[in-house]
């Protein structure tokens, strides 16, 4: 499945292992992506974050088809698209909704 | 070149409904106005590009670079960074902890605590040669205080070592631990969180415990 702004990814065994070893189709931008991915905010909510490693849906794609990541869910392309249109608008952070599902974090924060 | 949180950053950093990715949320954390970026890329070089991800923060307005010695004039000046100064950064402290668990006052509360005594601390007090009240609290939350430090570095260096991938969360998690008891409360969702590295985070963590339970 390719990868869209919609989709939620989390972090697959493999690619804990491919991070904790090392793999060589891991690439230090790969890398950093995968390493970023936290199976909660979707595509969109990464790519005003990291532009310094874009373009990320190609990545994202890599990711996906090396095992190292797959799907856990999907947004709505309605908020996406409100997520994108705000972003272009300028509007501030502090005014931006954030569309990922914070019901899904784990570990410390779910404390 | 330096980096310190803009005041979006700020925003950014400590607001739970920010849309920042809550990984790169523990990146900006720990950006203080006074680390320079070479011990960030050289210290969590297993995250992958720091440069670009730092760069990405900045892009994002979230983070602003500063140059070394305006960071430096303004700690002698003791201006904006005063606080900074006085509370090392959380790579600091955690060289400082690997360094010297006894005297490093790294993870001292900064403010005084009054520590609950236990009975046979209690039953000292007044008895010839015995130590006062006062000496008892002081001893005990010592004790307390290098207890935390050693939890905190075996956990550091555990997260760091077995699940890279998490330790931007948990060491910005830790960094806001300021007593055992604090710690105590975050101990179940750290052991579930170091599960994935198998075996190692069973010993890892009974050893934990073991400390916190040395120093009750």
């Amino acid at each position: 499945m390719a990868a869209t702004p919609e989709i939620v990814y989390t972090i697959t065994p493999a690619g804990y292992t491919a991070l904790r070893v090392g793999s060589p189709q891991l690439s230090l931008d790969l890398r950093t992506v995968l390493t970023m991915i936290d199976g909660v905010c979707p595509v969109a909510q990464y790519i005003p974050f990291m532009r310094a490693l874009a373009p990320l849906l190609p990545k994202f794609d890599t990711l996906e088809q090396a095992g190292y990541i797959k799907p856990a869910g999907s947004v709505s392309s309605q908020a996406v698209d409100a997520f994108v249109k705000s972003l272009a608008a300028g509007v501030k952070l502090s005014n931006l909704p954030s569309i990922d599902s914070q019901s899904k974090v784990s570990g410390f924060a779910r404390l | 070149m330096i980096y310190e949180r803009t005041q979006q950053g700020q925003f950014a950093a400590y607001d739970g409904s920010s849309p920042l990715p809550r990984k790169l949320r523990s990146l900006l954390k720990v950006i203080d106005g006074k680390t320079a970026t070479d011990v960030y890329i050289t210290s969590l070089e297993s995250f992958g590009d720091v440069p670009k991800l730092l760069q990405s923060l900045e892009m994002a307005g979230l983070v602003a670079g500063v140059s070394s010695e305006a960071v430096s004039l303004s700690l002698l000046r003791g201006a904006d960074h005063a606080d900074a100064a006085k509370k090392p950064g959380f790579l600091t402290r955690l060289r400082q902890s690997k360094a010297d668990f006894s005297t490093s006052t790294a993870f001292q509360s900064p403010s005084t605590e009054l520590l609950t005594v236990s009975p046979e601390h209690a039953s000292l007090v007044g008895a010839p040669g015995a130590p006062t009240l006062r000496e008892a609290q002081i001893v005990s939350g010592a004790q307390r205080r290098t207890a935390l430090a050693r939890c905190v570095d075996e956990m550091s260096s555990f997260v760091l070592a077995h699940v890279p991938d998490q330790a931007f969360s948990i060491l910005s998690e830790l960094e806001q631990v300021h007593d055992l008891d604090q710690l105590a409360i975050i101990l179940g969702g750290y052991e579930q969180m170091v599960a994935v590295a198998g075996p190692a985070s069973h010993s890892h963590v009974a050893n934990i415990k073991q400390i916190m339970r040395e120093s009750w």
